[in-house]
């Protein structure tokens, strides 16, 4: 599987991985366990590390729990929910921070950044000297075309880590499978490498049927690629919907571009907590969605497109009962 | 970049003759010789295979589309059948709470010892023992301190030394049997007297069972919760070895807990659980019917163990300067080797015999310093020919030094 992993990368983005630059875990939620583990040392000064906001809330409990801490940068609601790079290059200056996490497309946004900015923030980071880790789990998922789709091709000659699995392009959540690819043009990760297989040996690797299984289907990437081209032809007009709709319902939000969420702000009369107010939604019309404040977000929440677009129609309705009554 | 300075802790001391194994393997290969890989505890790679039933659970599973994710606990069918399995074997009443599943034991262990260690806590095990035991108290912080068993005793636990061992710093007994890598399996007044200790001492108790069903000599396995009452026990357990399902990646953690004095370390294991979303949810539906399909394979397995377990205490006690104690369960045999100035440790002694052998015989200070110094693991899965070929290559070898 690292090998069909490597020989696909090297033709998508033009590089010379190896199969020794490839390691599959339990899902990109595992490859974080161990990349976290080896790089945050909680008795060095440099244990921080930047990640978007809102953001994946995992990566901020997962840092806290290795004893790192978070440098969040902000994601920009006014501007698409893309990331602000005057506030990236303020914080990245900061001796603390080793590595910036990207994540695009964004969970929780649903934001696809264009070209122009993440490369501007690729160089920020190369300026610096830190190491990118890119989560590109939601790599394909978009309908937007915005330049280019993996971090794999910008700033070349900067150190990266990049991460894909089977969870959401493949539709393959519980499958548990992930990987994390070193791309390290600056020679700064072979030791952290090191320490990502002390974390790997001592649990003994990843599940050998889906790896196999897997190594089987990258045999054929046209078949991965119309997977996910429909998938993307099914999110779409829901994207639209969803924004539509939501903005007259007392939902301000952006057009989601990719990955599967949106994120809207809701606008009530007195401040209510997501918390509180995610919590009503549930109790009065059986809507479960997922609080803003879990990714750092303000009144904001949480919902993903994966429900049929006649269904999400009505749950937006309903929605929209449900604000205009607590107003 | 700096690695986080802790990721040393989990370096084992055997890797280097893995790696040299396979440095070899290429060199040995062109000489029409081979590496004979007596090092992997994993029956998959030779003449063992997991049950058809399973096989086919998982088949259905994935057709009718089985990728979700799942609860961080684990699939409640599966949950629902190991309280049902622990419950009979052991005469409990675990209720679906109890139970977590994980990645393997691997994982259980990794989760209980960062559940349960502070800084400079202390935590028996048997020595020798399994080293991802060694590795994963290390990394919590805490000390791994080996109690002796006993070689002339079948490598029964030397309850004495155990008492011994106790400081006001002990948070875990952790007892593993069958055991990995003497093969010993525990006598049941030994267990008692074990149970006898904990209790006395409050101090809790870790029971892996991993290789429960693989039992083939004179004494009989019994679960460790089996022996108590009113005290808490925290077993491990998975389908690796008896479902002959390594390559599968699932195994559990029961709590026996009849007191109710684990929901503080029930809770903060599931929070580890929570953070890796859930275990491979088609694996955890395909190994819910594993107790439930037939069960031959169990007896079969073991029927090839014996032969084989017998065959390697036979033959490697006919090799001078080599001396063993027959297995009774699992899958290991741990001779003793007479280094006699031959050999500076056991591990030069390893080294050596792979360069010259081809066999890779992890040395058995990697299984612990002190109780497993002097002696050599060896798998006994091979079929008796293969053991035949190498453990011959093996008496010329010691012939020659």
């Amino acid at each position: 599987m690292r090998e069909a992993i490597a020989k696909m990368e090297n033709k998508l983005y033009n590089l010379d991985s190896i199969p020794d630059d490839i390691r599959i875990w339990n899902g990109v939620s595992g490859c974080l366990d161990a990349l976290f583990f080896a790089m945050i040392d909680p008795k060095r000064k440099r244990k921080y590390i930047m990640v978007p906001k809102p953001g994946y809330f995992l990566y901020y409990s997962l840092i806290k729990a290795f004893g790192g801490g978070v440098i969040p940068f902000n994601n920009v609601e006014e501007d698409k929910w893309y990331p602000d790079v005057d506030d990236f290059r303020k914080k990245i200056k900061d001796d603390r921070v080793g590595y910036a996490i990207l994540n695009y497309p964004n969970n929780p946004t649903g934001s696809v950044t264009p070209r122009s900015i993440m490369t501007e923030l690729v160089d920020i980071v190369g300026e610096y000297g830190k190491v990118i880790i890119s989560d590109e789990i939601y790599r394909n998922i978009k309908w937007v075309r915005n330049g280019y789709d993996s971090v794999s091709e910008l700033g070349r000659g900067i150190s990266k880590v990049i991460l894909g699995g089977l969870a959401k392009e493949d539709c393959g959540p519980g499958l548990k499978l992930g990987w994390m690819i070193k791309i390290d043009s600056n020679n700064e990760l072979t030791e952290v490498w090191e320490g990502c297989d002390n974390w790997l040996r001592a649990h003994l690797g990843a599940n050998t049927l889906v790896q196999k299984a897997y190594a089987a289907v990258l045999q054929d990437p046209q078949c991965i690629k119309d997977h996910v081209e429909k998938m993307n032809r099914e999110l779409e007009p829901r994207a639209k919907l969803v924004y539509e709709l939501g903005n007259e319902i007392g939902l301000s939000l952006n057009m989601p571009e990719g990955a599967f969420y949106w994120f809207p702000r809701y606008n009530l009369k007195k401040k209510v907590p997501p918390e509180q107010f995610c919590r009503k939604l549930l109790y009065k019309e059986h809507i479960c969605v997922a609080p803003g404040e879990k990714f750092g977000g303000e009144s904001n929440f949480r919902v993903t497109l994966l429900r049929p677009k006649d269904i999400l129609k009505k749950d937006l309705l309903k929605i929209g009962n449900f604000i205009s009554e607590y107003n | 970049m700096k690695p986080n300075a802790r990721t040393r802790n989990l370096e084992s001391t055997l890797r280097d003759l893995a790696a040299r194994a396979i440095e070899l393997k290429p060199k040995f290969d062109a000489k029409g010789g081979k590496i004979y890989f007596f090092n992997l505890g994993d029956p998959n790679k030779f003449d063992f295979d997991t049950p058809q039933h399973m096989k086919d659970a998982l088949i259905k599973v994935l057709k009718e589309g089985g990728g979700n994710y799942s609860v961080s606990r684990g699939d409640p069918d599966l949950i629902k059948a190991i309280v049902k399995r622990e419950n009979k074997k052991n005469n409990l009443k675990l209720t679906e709470k109890d139970v977590v599943i994980t990645f393997g034991v691997s994982e259980g262990v990794h989760f209980l010892f960062e559940a349960i260690c502070e800084p400079g806590d202390e935590i028996l095990l048997p020595g020798p023992s399994y080293p991802p035991y060694i590795q994963y108290i290390q990394l919590s912080g805490a000390k791994p301190v080996p109690y002796r068993t006993d070689e002339e005793n079948g490598w029964n636990p030397d309850v004495d030394d155990l008492r011994k061992k106790i400081t006001d710093k002990t948070r875990t007994i952790v007892v593993i049997n069958p055991n990995n890598p003497t093969g010993a399996v525990y006598n049941k007044s030994t267990l008692k007297e074990i149970v006898d200790v904990a209790i006395e001492n409050d101090i809790l108790l870790v029971s892996d069972e991993i290789y429960d069903k693989m039992v083939f000599g004179e004494t009989e396995h019994v679960g460790l919760s089996s022996l108590v009452k009113d005290f808490p026990v925290v077993g491990l357990n998975g389908f690796s070895k008896i479902y002959l399902a390594p390559g599968w990646r699932c195994g559990y953690i029961f709590f026996h807990d009849p007191t109710e004095r684990l929901g503080d370390l029930k809770y903060a294991i599931i929070q580890l659980a929570r953070q890796r979303l859930c275990a491979c949810t088609p694996i955890m539906k395909a190994c819910a019917v594993a107790f439930s399909g037939p069960q031959n394979h169990i007896e079969e397995t073991n029927k090839k163990l014996k032969e084989r377990a017998e065959f390697a205490h036979k033959r490697l006690n006919e090799i001078d300067g080599i001396e063993t104690q027959k297995p009774e369960g699992a899958f290991y045999i741990f001779p003793k080797v007479d280094l006699k100035g031959r050999w500076k440790s056991d591990k030069e002694f390893s080294l050596d015999v792979l360069e010259n052998t081809g066999l890779v015989l992890p040395n058995g200070s990697g299984f612990c310093p002190v109780y497993g110094k002097g002696h050599f693991r060896s798998v006994i899965l091979p079929p008796v020919e293969m053991m035949d070929e190498a453990f011959g290559k093996l008496e010329d070898f010691m012939k020659n030094k």
